[in-house]
This record gives C-alpha cells, structure tokens and sequence, in this order.
C-alpha cells in the first residue's frame, strides 16, 4: 500500500552483494594474471610493519572466500628471511620449484613455498602507500624477463584494486566538507596552519577553522586527535 | 624564475649508481623516444626533491624549480606503475600553466610522468618529448618497471628504515593520539611533563616527522600504534 522503499535488510544485503562482487572481479583479475605466468593460483598480501617488525596479512587469493596453500605459506608466523627480502627489494623473487629456473635481473631463487610448485613473489605498492605481495604459483610455471615485468606492472593494478576493496570510499563523512578533509590531510603531513594557508590560498583564521571544524565534526579535542581519527576511519589515508 | 632550485642530496643511493642510472635513464628515453629525462627522489611530506640525474635543458630546469618537480610527483600527473604510460600532452589540464610555458619555450610538447615506488622511497622519473615526437606507450610501461628494478639495485643498506618506537615512545604517542595534552599524558604515566615532551620529540625523530600531527599521521599508517 505504501511504497517506503527497500527495507534496511534489503538494502544491507544489496551492499553485501556488490561487496563480494566487487572481491570476485579482483580475482578473476589475478587468475589471468597467475594464467599470463602458467601459474595456477594467486595471492594478494598486506605488509605492515608493526612492533617495528614486518607482519604480512593474508588479503585475497584463489580460493576466496576461504584462504589457499599459498596464502597460508607467505603469511606464516615468523616472516622468512627470503621473505623479508621479497618486500624490501622492488624486483620480482622466485621460489623454485625442484627444477632449476632461470634467474634474471638478479632476481633471486630460493627454496619452494608451496611444495611441488613454483612462485614468483611480486613486490607492491599502492599510491596511499600501503604495501605488499602479489604472488603467482603453480607447477608449470614459465619466468621470462620480459613476461614477469609485464606481470609485475598489472600486479601494482590488481594491488590498487585490492586496496580499494579494504579501503572502500568512507560512506559517512562526519558531515565533514572537501576543504575540511583537505585541511586535516595536510595537517596529517606535517603542515603548520601557516603553510596549509599558503598551499591552499587561505587566510591563517580560515585554515585554523577548518581543521577546528574538522575536529569538532569528529567529536575531538583538538588536531591531534582529530588526524588520528580521522584515518582510523579512513576519512584520509 | 619561479624560486631557488633546492634540491637534498638523496643518501638512498651509493654515488656510483648515480652516474649509472644516468645511462640507464638515457636509453629508456631513447626506446620511448622522449628527448630529456629527469629522474629524482621525492619526499611528499616535507615536498622536497633529490635530483639522481638529468639530462633536462638547464633553463627548464632553473624555470620549473624544486617546488614545480614537487607539483610534478604529486598524484594526478605522476602515474603509478600498472596505470598507464604516463604519457601527458603540456596542454592537459592536470599541468599547472608555469610548468606547461617553462616546457613549451624549452621546444617540448609533452611530458612522461612516472613515480617509482622502491621500499619506502618514491622516487619520479619526468621524461620531455618535442612536437610530433612517435612515443612508444609500451616501451614507456616497461621503463617504469626497468627504472623501478635498476633503483632497487642501487639502494644504499639504510634505505629501509626500521624505526622502531619503544614501549614508552609508543604509549606516549597513544595517549596524544587520543587528545590528551603533554600535562595530561605525564599524570597518566606518573612522569614529568618534561620526560613526556623527551619521549614525544624522540618519536617524532624516529619517525622523520617535523611534528606531533605529522608523528601520529605516519605512525598509524605503519601500525606502529
């Protein structure tokens, strides 16, 4: 009788749907990439450095939703010493099967991560700055200089799209305006409210309100506060 | 001119390798077939540049500056690897109009922008073909990769920066990331204002911040609190 539009349930399972979706579409994108390698599965990992220690997190990989072999292997407590490498160094890092493998660039090989299996290990970066691994195993593996770095440039993509999916836009902004948003970013990176004016072609009052209207939006006592909870909830990054 | 040309010295490469991303840069540039190359380290939070090499005119150079390299590696004109060649035409809209004259007079028509993420370093690499210039899109794709490999190489040991905070840096910087004043973080800890305001600036250092907001910023980004 009355059309009040989809009920919140719906609509809370249309979100869930597109969410997993969207995970889907990030797979099917590293299954082509493991299948341009003749490799038969694909991981995405996190690397975050935490206690001063590198820690990687399992992310998205062939098996979504549950978690692969490989995933399992390069996220296993205790990070490797090949493995710690692996993110140091921007190039690519191979874990050999038995057979030997052609190493390029200096690339390194070193002892198998999943048994029988070769992988090559892909180092990542995003442009908010996060980092990680794209990794591609399988037993008919074939590494080429040339393929591997056409590999790694769409590796770099399918880490962005990875990023968006952990990171998605903040839906609830705090009410929080661009030149809020923008004013807190820069304090973020270590702008006074002298130099946020001069960047941003403000009066020093003007700026000085925007981030107290930042902080107040965000239920904070003062700048500080405000940056940190404002990239806990992802409003900046 | 636009400002001074200020420029650090990047410690993140050995100076041998300097003059060897030099060649390696020049024949990138060759196979794209761009006519300059500039390549450089860029630190986004304090907006600096460190030149590694170039083959730029130097009048373009001097006219750009370190603050327009710094506008240059901002996102929107540096593309990141994966995204695309990174080939701009100096007319797109995303070329602030200074940097677009400062090329233009030089005899360029488009520019090559490319930021190479290596560990924890940026680093951008600006190359500037003339008018009518055939510019490889592919090649252009496979230089960003080869630049980002050949840098890696030449990475100095401190280029990965661990910078572990201690127990007490960390829980310091915890309560200020909560809001609470130096006075108020030294009654919770039971120390004096003055250990607080020690154990703050010692992290803010570690971290390479220039501030409280700035410590906070990058110490959330890293999970370090």
């Amino acid at each position: 009788m009355f059309d009040e539009g989809p009920s919140p349930q719906i609509a809370a399972d249309r979100i869930e749907r597109e969410v997993s979706r969207a995970f889907l579409d990030v797979v099917e994108r590293g299954q082509e990439l493991a299948a341009m390698m003749g490799a038969k599965r694909f991981a995405i990992v996190f690397a975050a450095y935490r206690e001063g220690r590198l820690a990687l997190q399992p992310f998205l990989d062939t098996s979504y939703p549950g978690l692969s072999a490989l995933s399992h292997a390069l996220t296993a407590p205790g990070v490797s010493a090949e493995l710690q490498q692996a993110v140091t160094r921007a190039q690519p890092t191979i874990f050999s099967a038995d057979r030997e493998l052609p190493a390029h660039h200096g690339q390194a090989t070193v002892p198998a991560l999943v048994s029988e299996e070769a992988s090559i290990v892909l180092p990542v970066h995003s442009p908010c700055g996060r980092r990680g691994l794209v990794a591609l195993s399988g037993p008919e593996m074939t590494v080429e200089e040339d393929r591997s770095m056409r590999a790694h440039l769409r590796a770099f993509a399918l880490f962005r799209a990875a990023c968006q999916l952990r990171a998605p836009e903040p839906r609830a902004r705090h009410g929080l305006s661009k030149r809020d948003i923008e004013c807190l970013r820069l304090t973020a990176d270590g702008l006074t409210s002298e130099q946020i004016a001069e960047r941003l072609g403000l009066s020093v009052h003007t700026a000085n309100q925007y981030v107290a209207a930042a902080a107040e939006k965000l239920d904070a006592v003062n700048r500080m506060h405000a940056v940190a909870k404002a990239l806990r909830a992802g409003i900046i990054s | 001119m636009t400002e001074a040309f200020s420029t650090f010295r990047t410690d993140r490469i050995a100076s041998s390798g300097l003059r060897e991303l030099g060649v390696l840069m020049r024949g990138f540039s060759r196979r794209i077939g761009a006519d300059a190359y500039l390549l450089f380290e860029h630190r986004p939070q304090t907006g600096s540049v460190g030149l590694i090499a170039c083959d730029w005119p130097f009048d373009m150079i001097a006219e750009i500056g370190s603050d327009g390299l710094d506008r240059l590696a901002r996102a929107g004109i540096a593309c990141a690897p994966g995204d695309a060649a990174g080939i701009v035409a100096l007319d797109a809209a995303s070329i602030p109009s200074d940097i677009s004259a400062a090329a233009r007079d030089s005899g360029y028509a488009s520019l090559i922008c490319q930021s190479l993420p290596v560990g924890d370093a940026l680093f951008v690499a600006v190359y500037c073909a003339g008018d009518g210039t055939e510019l490889c899109t592919e090649e252009a794709e496979l230089a960003q990769m080869r630049a980002i490999y050949a840098i890696s190489q030449r990475l100095t040991a401190k280029a990965e920066i661990a910078s572990p905070l201690s127990v007490r840096e960390k829980e310091c910087l915890s309560w200020v990331a909560e809001g609470k004043t130096t006075e108020e973080v030294a009654m919770i800890l039971g120390v004096s204002a003055n250990t607080i305001n020690a154990y703050i600036a010692k992290a803010i250092q570690k971290v390479a911040a220039t501030n409280r907001a700035m410590a906070i910023a990058t110490a959330i980004r890293a999970g370090m609190i």
